[in-house]
């Protein structure tokens, strides 16, 4: 019971940061303040949102697979910003 | 609720897709159509068809798709009103034939209950992969033998540009440590396929990605040109083999003896595996 109380309140943490990075995304001005939000609230939503999966499921192997995704996500996504940012920079 | 925002989301970014002055933009929401589309695979319960969608209907098609917006000098299509027209009366009437003609077909298993019942005589567990590589061999066969001979057509033509890559070091080095995870997790889907959702097709669109990725960082992976054509034709080579040599055991082509099936089973699966993969790979660089 606290598990699953805890686990909704953190999914609607990470929802709320995944909205703030959208709404940057759609209202700040140039192209690398946009970045910056995206890529900052989205793996702080991101994290939220395994964290609030791995309180809702009791398996090893499940957080295991949870953590990986994380792990990936967050590398890609800050490879993804980066390479963005480089182009805008170059181009 | 969900289905509905899914639809709606759906047939949007279909709609900006065909609709949008630039043809990278138009590339971008055909990518969002093909993984939203994947989403509502999932939602149907096919996480087979989801998989296999997202993978090569958005991944693999969007870096040709950009490839091609690369390429071409034209901006937009243009179509006249006359074919607007004709293709919108065509859609409405479909639309409408479906609307009417879903709600009326009832949920008949005829098929699926024949696949359930003889499950056990085809030593894999998974619904989806028995009539894949057991009860229906033969399409599964020519399907790896069209992918095979097309690229090996693509191969012909001898291309002389280079594929598109990106000369970086911080992309090198994440390419080089993302490869070894994208193999190993290629391989668990491909092993998944015996007794779940997964199989060699889904492993190897996976892992034809990280291989793409790598060529992305001009990173040239450090095998020999004939291992690689060795392994883009191991798939229908060691299928129509493993089938020739069960007819001339006496069981008939591609029927397998019900005690070694799972074995052979898993042998094709790796050989198909590793064929999509290098196939896709080379349709990606254009040549070896």
């Amino acid at each position: 019971m606290v598990f699953e109380v805890l686990s909704i309140m953190l999914m609607f943490i990470g929802a709320f940061f995944l909205l703030a990075g959208s709404v940057g995304l759609l209202r700040l001005g140039d192209s690398y303040s946009r970045l910056h939000a995206l890529t900052k609230a989205d793996v702080l939503g991101f994290g939220f949102i395994v964290l609030s999966c791995m309180l809702s499921t009791s398996l090893f192997s499940n957080w295991l697979k949870l953590f990986l995704i994380w792990l990936l996500v967050i590398s890609y996504s800050a490879l993804v910003g980066y390479a963005l940012a480089n182009r805008k920079k170059n181009a | 609720m969900l289905d509905f925002a899914l639809g709606i989301m759906l047939l949007s970014s279909a709609l900006v897709s065909l609709h949008s002055k630039d043809l990278m933009k138009s590339g971008v929401f055909f990518l969002i159509f093909g993984f939203l589309s994947g989403l509502i695979w999932v939602r149907l319960e096919a996480f087979d068809v989801a998989l296999v969608e997202i993978i090569l209907g958005s991944a693999i098609t969007g870096f040709l798709i950009f490839k091609l917006v690369k390429g071409s000098k034209r901006r937009a299509l243009r179509v006249s009103a006359f074919t607007k027209a004709w293709a919108g009366l065509v859609s409405l009437l479909f639309f409408l034939f479906m609307l009417f003609y879903l709600p009326t077909i009832e949920r008949q298993d005829r098929v699926g209950r024949l696949v359930y019942e003889n499950l056990h005589k085809s030593g894999v567990e998974s619904a989806v992969n028995a009539v894949l590589l057991n009860f229906r061999g033969y399409d599964t066969l020519l399907e790896v033998g069209v992918i095979t001979l097309a690229i090996f057509g693509l191969l012909a033509l001898e291309l002389k540009r280079e594929a598109y890559h990106w000369d970086n070091p911080l992309l090198q080095s994440f390419s080089k440590l993302l490869l070894p995870f994208i193999v190993f997790f290629s391989l668990y889907i491909t092993y998944l396929g015996t007794f779940s959702v997964g199989g060699a097709f889904q492993g190897g669109a996976l892992l034809a990605g990280g291989l793409v990725f790598f060529a992305l960082a001009k990173q040239s992976l450090p095998l020999k040109k004939s291992l690689i054509l060795l392994f883009m034709a191991t798939g229908l080579g060691f299928f129509s083999l493993v089938g020739l040599f069960y007819a001339l055991l006496g069981y008939g082509f591609l029927t397998y003896p019900l005690k070694l099936s799972t074995l052979t089973l898993i042998f094709i699966e790796l050989s198909i595996w590793i064929s999509t993969a290098f196939l896709l790979y080379t349709a990606y660089k254009g040549k070896l």
